[in-house]
């Protein structure tokens, strides 16, 4: 069930909220865990019943390792072997449903083989919930879960907020909020829950679908044969590079909300990621649930900073590499990852130089330069396939020319694209992010290692619970619903 | 783990929650409100209330129907019944909505045609281009009976309910003709036709909205399941015709007709041969998938030459067609 659609906004989120706030004050305990399982199977059958089943056994298996790992980490015996079993399982659950068809397509091509495989359909929200259980496996085996029930487990995994796309929790920030026998106010919850949760629906319905158009329209048109000019290029690029942010931030903005309406605050995603200085500091203000993921159970057992610098630039390629790889199958994805993985290594080896230490970039041109080679990662990560991202960097290059009177254009709105992309790049550069803005009243969890899920907040116009705001979000709120009709998807949705 | 702080008053938090929730239950109100006027008046098309109406009387007249056509404004603008009833033999039912009702609305005329009477054929004749309108949930829920109703999403009428679009065309149909519904003339079967034919803008249309084979409307083809679904129920013959439609779109959306046929015969139907019929540019009415009014007559004699097939006079008068409506 999608979040910007008329059955969640309208029956399945009342109804949920209504027997929440029942059985909170009338039934027994756990009973609210219970009934927000039951309508989170609700929410993931709605796309697909049959996939129910491979999310509860994929939980079973989990829980029962998990058990067992923290039984035998509690006695002093922690067991490598049962660490391993469990991460197989829920690797090979991701690998097959997510890699197998690539495997084979690529098997073929190279061997000229024609392995007959039925097509595998990818489970909504995999991705996620595997990272997730994965996380939970390997505390458990250092002995830092706390005690805690099936259901309490059930309900980690299976949250509605954060499961099919995030933000990626670690068990030891939900559990205690879970079993906290007071929640917060209702009126605080819903009346920052409700802001947040439009400020996310807005900035997917009315500025990345906009944004989307444009996009589209260049690399679906570069898939088709086109050939994108410098401006086509650059404008196509810039616009899916805010359109990717304001759908997903939107859908994080959106998660954290719903998360805080039940009074369970869920990690920060996004922090302004394109005010970033660098591309480190970016990885530390985008997607911060799975940056920190690799970081925690990738990049630190590889070593982590520990180890010599060129084992540590390795390390960083190849966590990179795996967090392009996470988000699909396809060489485009890889490529994104490694390019990602190059810049951080570069960085690295930056800041680690005499130069760099000496010789900082004026913040406005390091904040450009971060932007503008996001932006020409994004390339890979949107393109169809190999060529089309071919066709598409000739054309950021320049090898396609430059947009002229007589040039068939790919974009068939470059003026509208233009200036959705300037009002887009403005509104990234300069506005505050919703957590600043909110101030205190953020319900957002902060990462330890990621200074920017403090939110500072903002001096100018912050948002305040008085009428004014409240008129202007429910304004914002229609403008919104009025969109709903036109069902788009997240693009996080097909990782 | 703390309980969180909470940096906002009760009494703040529910005037907040009280400013927003009423201004947005205003919003929303008017909008549905004015939907709903443009609805109930019939100023919108997807409720032409007028040819709703007036096919659904002939459901009930009481008069036995043997043949029964049902479809869109291609099959009202080209098929006669008195004179498909004279060439047949058999008592011929045109019962044709437009295109904003679709799939939906010909499946509600075939299933109140099949609870009050008894026919042995019903033919579905739509335009190929109403097979590409995404939503067919309109044209089901304005021609369905109050009982149908209770077992509809509420979810889905609000969505219909809950359209800018909708909204704005009344708005602006109140502003050009007030209150008053277009009135609309009928000319035996059907609406008659005021505007003058395309004549060379035809061409121009089939340049302007090209079919492609990703085009076809899932929603549409689930009515045209249920419709199959329903014949086989009840022991009816059903077939598909499409209606006819100018010739540039025969050419030009060969791929699209080619899809369709297949997705119309996985939905248990079988289109007739020889369909859709393709209109010369100086055959075509005021719409490129109408037939011109003063060929009414004829197109009745060739729709009626390409289902002899379906109405072969043998033993069991329909048993041609009942083979293809049940696969």
């Amino acid at each position: 069930m999608l979040f910007n659609s008329f059955p969640f906004i309208f029956a399945f989120l009342p109804i949920t909220l209504l027997g929440y706030e029942l059985l909170r004050r009338y039934g027994p305990p756990r009973s609210t865990h219970v009934w927000l399982i039951g309508a989170s199977c609700v929410f993931y059958a709605y796309w697909n019943a049959a996939f129910l089943g491979l999310l509860f056994a994929s939980i079973v298996v989990n829980f029962v390792v998990g058990r067992r790992l923290q039984r035998l980490a509690a006695g002093g015996a922690p067991s490598r072997t049962l660490l391993s079993v469990g991460l197989v399982w829920n690797l090979a659950l991701l690998g097959y449903f997510k890699y197998a068809n690539f495997f084979i397509d690529n098997l073929d091509a190279i061997f000229g083989t024609r392995i007959e495989l039925a097509h595998v359909i990818l489970p909504l929200g995999i991705s996620f919930f595997t990272f997730q259980k994965i996380a939970f496996l390997v505390d458990s085996y250092k002995n830092e879960v706390e005690r805690h029930e099936f259901v309490d487990f059930c309900l980690f995994v299976m949250f509605f907020p954060q499961l099919i796309a995030g933000p990626i929790v670690h068990f030891g920030e939900v559990i205690p909020q879970f079993a906290r026998t007071s929640t917060p106010p209702a009126e605080n919850r819903y009346t920052v829950g409700i802001t947040l949760f439009a400020v996310g629906l807005a900035k997917k319905v009315l500025i990345a679908d906009t944004l989307a158009v444009q996009a589209s329209a260049m690399f679906d048109g570069a898939a088709a044969g086109h050939v994108p000019t410098l401006s086509d290029a650059w404008l196509g690029g810039l616009c899916y590079t805010l359109q990717i942010y304001f759908d997903f931030s939107g859908y994080s903005d959106m998660a954290i909300g719903l998360g805080w309406m039940f009074g369970i605050r869920l990690p920060i995603n996004f922090t302004s990621p394109y005010k970033a200085q660098s591309i480190a500091e970016y990885w530390q203000r985008w997607h911060i649930t799975l940056s920190r993921f690799l970081r925690d159970y990738v990049y630190i057992p590889l070593g982590g900073n520990r180890c010599s610098p060129a084992r540590q630039r390795a390390n960083l390629f190849a966590t990179m590499l795996l967090g392009g790889i996470w988000h699909g199958a396809g060489w485009t994805y890889v490529l994104w990852g490694s390019m990602h993985g190059a810049m951080l290594v570069v960085h690295r080896i930056w800041e680690q130089s005499v130069f760099g230490k000496r010789h900082a970039l004026h913040p406005v041109l390091a904040r450009g330069a971060t932007f503008v080679a996001v932006l020409v990662a994004f390339v890979a990560f949107r393109a169809a396939d190999l060529t089309t991202m071919v066709h598409v960097y000739r054309g950021l290059f320049g090898f396609n020319g430059i947009a002229s009177p007589g040039h068939p254009a790919v974009l068939d709105e470059p003026l509208s694209a233009a200036c959705l992309g300037l009002l887009g790049t403005i509104g990234v550069f300069a506005l505050p992010n919703a957590y600043e803005w909110l101030g205190s009243a953020s319900p957002s969890l902060a990462s330890p290692g990621y200074p920017n899920t403090k939110p500072i907040p903002t001096q100018r116009h912050p948002w305040l619970p008085d009428s004014l705001h409240a008129l202007a979000f429910a304004l914002l709120l229609f403008v919104c619903f009025l969109k709903l009709n036109d069902v788009s998807p997240f693009i996080y949705f097909q990782f | 783990m703390t309980s969180p702080r909470s940096s906002i008053s009760s009494s703040d938090g529910r005037r907040y929650l009280r400013v927003l929730g009423g201004a947005l239950g205003v919003l929303v109100a008017t909008l549905v409100a004015t939907t709903a006027t443009g609805y109930h008046l019939g100023l919108v098309e997807a409720a032409n209330h007028d040819i709703y109406v007036y096919q659904r009387a002939k459901i009930y007249d009481g008069k036995p129907v043997d043949v029964a056509f049902v479809g869109d404004s291609s099959l009202g603008n080209a098929i006669d019944a008195a004179t498909f009833t004279t060439l047949s033999g058999l008592a011929a039912a045109n019962l044709a909505l437009n295109g904003s009702y679709g799939s939906g609305g010909a499946f509600n005329m075939a299933n109140k045609l099949l609870d009050a009477k008894a026919p042995k054929l019903i033919v579905v004749t739509q335009s190929i281009d109403t097979m590409r309108r995404r939503d067919a949930f309109p044209g089901f829920y304005f021609s369905a009976e109050p009982s149908q109703l209770l077992a509809t999403s509420p979810i889905r009428v609000l969505e219909l309910y809950f359209s800018w679009k909708t909204a704005r065309r009344v708005v602006e149909q109140i502003a050009q003709n007030g209150f008053r519904p277009r009135q609309e003339t009928f000319s035996g079967d059907y609406i008659a036709q005021t505007r003058a034919p395309l004549g060379a803008r035809a061409a121009q249309e089939v340049a302007d909205n090209p079919l492609e084979p990703d085009m076809l409307a899932q929603a549409q083809l689930d009515y045209v399941a249920r419709i199959a679904a329903l014949c086989r129920l009840h022991g009816v013959a059903c077939v598909y015709a499409h209606g006819p439609i100018y010739e540039g779109y025969c050419t030009r959306a060969r791929d699209y007709v080619e899809r369709l046929n297949e997705r119309i015969a996985e939905a248990g139907m079988q289109v007739v041969a020889g369909t859709p019929v393709c209109l010369l540019e100086s055959e075509v009415g005021d719409s490129i998938d109408h037939v011109r009014s003063d060929l009414k007559t004829h197109y009745t004699r060739r729709y009626f030459d390409l289902l002899r097939d379906a109405i072969a006079e043998d033993a069991s008068g329909f048993a041609a067609a009942k083979r293809g409506g049940a696969p």
